[in-house]
């Protein structure tokens, strides 16, 4: 995975060019994948001896379902907190597509439940996702800097 | 809107909710269900340790740290194993963890096909923790928690 400031900074990217007012909505969508999937972590490290595993949360269909639960919690339109939250868990998935594995070994389980094969553009190894933090660091202040210009022109 | 119209829209509601979360703890346990049912019949380091015969003859990556390395071979600490593993052109990962792409033979020998160091990788984490405190502060700056769920801030 790229680190979770590239996966934040990346929603807050999209939220920024779609103009959403409620950025941490796409920010909470964007973290929350890796989040849930970390509990698996906490259990081996704690050595609680549950046997569940909750890396089914980082795929397409448990964030899509999981999105619209969580936007529940929010006295807002769940409709829009549903899509924001939908857009941040989708541009957290297709930013881990880019991981590189060794082959057919790792990847976005995409088709889950329908399949548990995964699937990987192979772009680039979990530790070069620095180049990716810089990258979408500057590709945000671009966005700033353009929609500031932009409306003081306006 | 008419009382009965509420009523039955809040029902639908608290319906669809209901539904949904029967969805994800359906999906949820069938994949913890399935993945215990399949345990004992797919490659796995424990199922190979105990039985290097029936589920030997599988590459697959496994994610630690060499821990020490020999003449030809090193010890791979996989988390739950240190695996002995034959051909030792593997250098440590700096302040990181190594990815191993690992042949395990049905006579027991595990052969290092290729690896990949995940150098300063745990700046990654330390990194990730600071993502964790900037989206904490950028959600209590626009949401409020009450009893009802979190408001406008």
């Amino acid at each position: 995975m790229p680190d979770l400031m590239s996966h934040l900074v990346i929603g807050l990217i999209l939220a920024e060019i779609f103009n959403i007012r409620k950025k941490s909505l796409v920010a909470l969508g964007a973290i929350m994948p890796d989040l849930i999937a970390k509990i698996d972590l906490l259990v081996f490290h704690l050595n609680a001896g549950i046997p569940l595993s909750f890396v089914h949360f980082h795929t397409p269909v448990m964030g899509f379902l999981a999105a619209i639960f969580l936007a529940r919690f929010f006295r807002y339109s769940q409709v829009k907190a549903s899509l924001f939250i939908i857009l941040g868990v989708m541009s957290h998935l297709a930013a881990d597509l880019a991981i590189k594995h060794f082959s057919g070994s790792g990847g976005v389980y995409l088709l889950f439940p329908f399949s548990v094969k995964p699937y990987s553009l192979g772009l680039i190894w979990p530790e070069q996702s620095f180049y990716t933090l810089i990258l979408s660091v500057l590709v945000y202040a671009f966005v700033k800097i353009v929609k500031r210009n932009y409306s003081k022109s306006h | 809107m008419p009382f009965p119209l509420l009523e039955m829209r809040g029902v639908l509601v608290k319906a669809w909710y209901s539904l949904l979360l029967v969805l994800i703890v359906f999906l949820f346990l069938y994949s913890n269900v399935y993945g215990a049912y399949v345990s004992d019949k797919i490659f796995s380091i424990d199922n190979y340790l105990r039985e290097p015969q029936k589920y030997g003859g599988n590459k697959a990556q496994v994610f630690g740290k060499a821990v020490s390395i020999g003449k030809d071979y090193f010890y791979f600490d996989a988390g739950q194993h240190t695996l002995r593993v034959s051909g030792a052109n593997i250098e440590k990962s700096a302040f990181g963890e190594s990815v191993a792409l690992l042949y395990f033979r049905k006579d027991g020998i595990i052969e290092l096909a290729d690896y990949h160091n995940y150098s300063y990788n745990y700046l990654i984490y330390i990194i990730s923790f600071f993502a964790v405190a900037v989206f904490a502060f950028l959600f209590f700056k626009e949401w409020k928690p009450t009893y009802r769920g979190f408001k406008d801030a």
